[in-house]
């Protein structure tokens, strides 16, 4: 028999039991859908994560000075980055010859205190440069009320707050704050800033103790006119940290005296994010696998299902002479065919769904009554990509297309008699 | 740097002060009449000079020398403003029990409490708690005479101190008075546990209006190895009447 | 309706394959399901037993003043020593376990170097033991005994000072009474509990030393309370009952929820994370059932028509069915509830090991990272009616639909 004529009669199988090909298509459309919209979910929440701990905490690799570990929980000022002969810049420039290094960006971490009629308030500020920054880590986008700070200039003493900061101290941007720190020169910093924004990265840590003034501010405020305590590079491949930290360091060995390390995001911390990512990673991958197996189970006892409903009729075809290989075939052109049509649905469904809340995204804190911390934000945008929707399409497809293979085959080998009577 | 500086600094203050007690010299010698004159040596209308402090953290850090003008009247009230280009415009300023300060780019002054008190003063081995004790420390210790000893060509009484009070920093000291300027050259402070804490060793003393005044002070933090604070004087003015606007916050906040 | 029960059960041992097939599907569900649920649960759970574990204990009671600022942990607003012996009483007296704390903030060094901020906390041993599991969490050296004149560090303190065990370090401090302390300690013992806060920040001697030796004269900063089923509110009633009868106005009491408020919160949010999940598997599995049941329904309209060509009343035929149903839902979720409960016995004993997948990066302290699972009987309970309330309510439509059909058409139906 020729395999047209076995398509011809797939199609016409499927198109003749109207209910139980919608019946399988609707089990495998459903099951692609949830495939479809739980990777896109992982993967929202899996770059929400990266990106709030990317953003301030690690960066993809950080250069620092290498004395600055040891004493990190002080905050030492005076470790920091002041370059080979002038400052911190011609560390950038170095960096910036490096392949696989997309950004370099200067930054202080610096620890401040405000006096709260008489309570002492810990905050931890960030110097930064607005404009290196943007591209990476825009504060700008998360400010709330007010605008982005100015640049120093004398008069201009500006700066952003946490959200939750200000309200705790009851202050809206237009108010002045004034901050008391260390210098890097073991002085006294006491500075008065205008609050030009207030910003909201939806994570506790962030919105209650950091605050964020440019670099020309921390010039004057902590006496780091040519120095700054890291620099945060970012690279075309996060996952290129240990080798591009390697290179940066056997480029810093050539240079007499150096003073600095480079250090990948994997190590940082103790490798407290580290273990995170690979924690969640895991935990993720072992319930989506669950998912997946029991999308598996869904499609392919459907599929069963048809075809040992259909014995009889597998009975009367081989009867009637069809032969072994052919009615696999058939049965198989009808599954690729049903799921096809199932896998489409399931991901444009999915798509759909995922499309729509990667823009409103999903309130998980609403979902059990408030709350964040430093890695999850609020809100998951779950991520809506072609790559997703073309794995989830696939994925449907193949399973159910190969489970059939199973109850095929020794639906073909059944003699014809057996068979009319009906196993089932 | 506060005691002296500004009367700032108690231990300082002790020292400062030393002076002339040379009729003291006919009095029977008790180790609390010796105290008492230690203590009432440091009893000044005003003084005013200036500062350096030359501050040096061992290996870890290179020298730091900060200079400022100070201003004090009596055991309880003092000025400082800082000079040197890292520090130009910060000021303190001590009224009674309260410490407050202003950087160069606050536009109002920020009271010094809490556990802010216990850090370093600029990064020297002074605390701003030093710095805000008034106390006389015959009211606070009973000394005993347990020897005598020669500081470089001075002979000196030996004095331990024992704390009389509970709430204080110091439980003991250890002074080497001068046994004819009655200054104390060298003071230990110690733990609660007898664990060496801090030392201070008077480095120079000058005759100022007849007084005798520790001008060169060594201050060593005896748990941080190569931690010390060289604390001097110059164009020391004492005595002299002094604008008492000075010291107000109006005058800070200036 | 024995006859309609009868013909049910008989069709479901008639037709094993079918029956083994969707039953099969349901146990799957339901035993993944229950499995990770009890997985999420453990690691929504497992910050909150840090916290109480390690940190905070049920509540603690201590000043008013203390409860605002503990995170600065004062030492000016303290339980004096009549207070704390009267709270000790009380804590006697309704069936807690109790231990008087005192935290104080130290600079530690080690060989004259430059000293580091913890907070050092005077315990008593074994009364803490009983409250806080740092005990258990020993890894090189001893944990505490009560005249022991050592200090319990953590493993990330031995990383950061360059300390090992046996050596010396050197603690300032201050006393009640603001005195300046220095005291060198004999490191005894290194805990390495899971517990960021407790391993970066607190270190541990005892309450004889700290009498001896920061005039704590019998006071403590806060008493930490363990109840002994875990359920803060009845043993919190009546401590805080008793408080107010013994006149202590001025003590307060603070749970771990209201201390771990942000800590809590956390958990909150990763809780409508894996909520997501649930609801997820949930859909999955009744998507698994409502297609199977509905197949299986559809498949036999011919088996439906002979019955009511028979003379087989129309609702004894949909009764019959659902009851089939039932049966086949049954049997899905008591295969689910078995194999569930097998997964989660391993989960809770065994538990999915990580350690392996950090084994080349070496943090000089507690890595591993095993996720275990927690017993959820509601949950558990939630997926065994699920599965076969799921079947019934599936079943019930396409049934009546069948029956609508004329008998002719039902019997030739394909």
């Amino acid at each position: 028999m020729k395999s047209g004529y076995i398509y011809r009669m797939a199609f016409r199988n499927i198109s003749r039991n109207k209910k139980r090909t919608a019946l399988s298509a609707f089990a495998i459309a459903m099951a692609v859908m949830i495939v479809c919209f739980m990777k896109s979910y992982t993967t929202g929440l899996f770059n929400n994560v990266k990106n709030n701990v990317f953003s301030f905490e690690t960066a993809h690799v950080k250069v620092i000075n290498k004395d600055y570990l040891k004493e990190e929980k002080l905050m030492p000022l005076d470790l920091n980055i002041y370059g080979y002969e002038n400052n911190y810049n011609e560390v950038i420039d170095l960096l910036k010859k490096i392949e696989g290094i997309k950004y370099v960006l200067p930054r202080t971490k610096f620890g401040a205190i405000l006096n709260l009629n008489g309570k002492m308030k810990n905050l931890v500020g960030f110097a930064l440069d607005q404009k290196l920054e943007y591209p990476v880590n825009p504060l700008k986008d998360k400010i709330i009320a007010g605008r982005m700070f100015n640049e120093y200039s004398p008069g201009v003493q500006e700066i952003v707050i946490g959200e939750i900061l200000a309200r705790e101290i009851g202050v809206k941007s237009g108010d002045k704050i004034t901050l008391m720190t260390k210098t890097a020169e073991d002085g006294l910093g006491h500075m008065t800033f205008k609050i030009s924004g207030i910003s909201s990265y939806g994570i506790s840590e962030f919105d209650k103790t950091y605050f964020y003034i440019p670099l020309s501010a921390a010039a004057k405020f902590l006496k780091m006119e040519n120095e700054v305590i890291e620099l945060a590079v970012y690279l075309d491949n996060m996952h290129r940290s240990i080798p591009v930290s390697k290179k940066i360091n056997e480029q810093f060995y050539t240079q007499q005296a150096n003073p600095y390390i480079a250090y990948p995001w994997e190590y940082q911390k103790d490798g407290q994010y580290y273990k995170m990512f690979v924690t969640l990673t895991k935990t993720y991958d072992i319930i989506f696998i669950g998912i997946i197996f029991l999308a598996c189970l869904v499609i392919i006892n459907t599929t069963m299902m048809v075809i040992y409903e259909r014995m009889k009729e597998i009975g009367t075809i081989a009867a009637l002479g069809m032969r072994g290989t052919a009615i696999i075939k058939l049965f198989f052109y009808e599954s690729v065919i049903i799921s096809a049509m199932g896998s489409f649905t399931g991901t444009v469904i999915g798509g759909a769904i995922s499309l729509y809340l990667s823009i409103t995204g999903i309130n998980i804190a609403k979902l059990t009554g408030g709350g964040m911390n430093l890695q999850f934000s609020e809100i998951v945008y779950p991520r809506f990509g072609l790559d997703i929707l073309l794995y989830s399409f696939i994925f449907g497809v193949l399973i159910s297309s190969v489970c059939v293979f199973i109850p095929a085959t020794k639906a073909a080998k059944i003699e014809p008699a057996e068979a009319m009577r009906g196993i089932l | 740097m506060k005691k002296q500086i500004t009367a700032l600094m108690k231990t300082l203050t002790a020292t400062l002060m030393a002076t002339f007690l040379i009729s003291a010299q006919a009095l029977a010698i008790t180790p609390e009449g010796i105290l008492s004159k230690a203590d009432d040596n440091s009893i000044y209308q005003s003084i005013k000079y200036i500062g350096t402090m030359t501050i040096n953290k061992g290996t870890r850090k290179k020298p730091r020398i900060k200079t400022f003008n100070a201003i004090a009247r009596g055991n309880d009230k003092a000025y400082i403003e800082f000079t040197n280009p890292g520090d130009r415009g910060t000021k303190y300023l001590k009224l009674g029990d309260e410490l407050w300060v202003k950087g160069a780019y606050a536009e109002r002054a920020d009271k010094i409490s809490g556990h802010k008190l216990r850090e370093s003063m600029m990064g020297s081995d002074y605390s701003y708690e030093d710095s805000m004790d008034n106390e006389k420390l015959i009211d606070k210790y009973n000394p005993a005479l347990t020897g005598s000893e020669n500081i470089g060509n001075k002979e000196c009484y030996i004095l331990e101190l024992n704390a009389k009070v509970k709430k204080i920093t110091y439980s003991r000291l250890i002074m080497w008075v001068d046994k004819e300027q009655f200054v104390p050259l060298k003071i230990q402070y110690f733990a609660l546990s007898g664990m060496l804490l801090k030392e201070m060793v008077v480095q120079e003393v000058k005759t100022i209006k007849g007084k005798y005044f520790p001008v060169k002070v060594k201050m060593e933090d005896k748990q941080r190895e190569g931690s010390y604070t060289l604390f001097e004087m110059e164009s020391v003015v004492l005595d002299e009447p002094v604008n008492e606007s000075v010291f107000s916050k109006k005058n800070l906040e200036k | 309706m024995k006859n309609i029960v009868i013909l049910a059960f008989k069709n479901l041992t008639r037709h094993k394959k079918r029956t083994i097939i969707t039953s099969i599907a349901i146990a799957f569900g339901i035993a993944l399901l229950i499995w990770m649920d009890g997985m999420l649960k453990w690691a929504d759970n497992e910050s909150k037993r840090n916290l109480k574990n390690y940190e905070f204990g049920n509540f603690i009671v201590c000043t008013k003043e203390y409860a605002d600022d503990r995170k600065d942990f004062p030492l000016d607003s303290v339980i004096e020593k009549p207070e704390v012996e009267k709270v000790l009483i009380i804590a006697e007296n309704t069936g807690c376990f109790s231990s008087p704390r005192t935290g104080f903030r130290s600079m530690m060094s080690y060989k004259r170097g430059f000293g580091l901020p913890y907070v050092v906390f005077a315990i008593d041993p074994e009364l803490d033991a009983k409250v806080f599991k740092i005990k258990d969490n020993i890894i090189q050296g001893n944990y505490l005994d009560k005249n022991s004149e050592g200090i319990l560090i953590s493993a990330y303190c031995k990383k950061e000072l360059g300390i090992d065990i046996g050596e010396y370090i050197i603690m300032e401090t201050r006393t009640k009474y603001n005195t300046m302390q220095a005291l060198r300690l004999k490191v005894t013992g290194i805990f390495d509990c899971p517990n960021p806060i407790v391993n970066k920040n607190q270190l541990f001697i005892t309450r004889t030393m700290a009498e001896n030796n920061l005039q704590l004269e019998g006071m403590a900063s806060e008493i930490a309370f363990r109840t002994e089923n875990g359920d803060n509110q009845p043993a919190l009633n009546k401590v805080k009952t008793l408080l107010a009868s013994k006149k202590l106005t001025l003590l307060t009491t603070q749970t771990w929820q209201e201390y771990g408020s942000d800590y809590l919160a956390i958990s909150q949010t990763k809780k409508g994370g894996s909520k997501i999940m649930i609801f997820l598997i949930f859909v999955i599995v009744a998507v698994g059932i409502i297609n199977t049941m509905t197949m299986s329904i559809f498949e036999r309209v011919r088996e439906m028509g002979m019955l009511r060509a028979l003379g087989m009343r129309d609702n004894d035929v949909i009764k019959c069915f659902i009851i089939e149903a039932a049966g086949l839902g049954l049997i899905g979720s008591v295969m689910g509830l078995f194999l569930g409960v097998c997964l989660t016995i391993y989960g809770v004993n065994v538990g999915l090991d990580f350690t392996s997948s950090f084994k080349d990066m070496d943090f000089g302290y507690r890595t591993g990272t095993i996720f275990y699972n927690e017993w959820n009987p509601g949950m558990m309970l939630a997926a065994f009616i699920f599965g076969i309330l799921c079947s019934v309510l599936v079943s019930i439509l396409p049934s009546k639909k069948a029956v609508k059909m004329e008998i002719t058409d039902s019997i030739r139906y394909l």
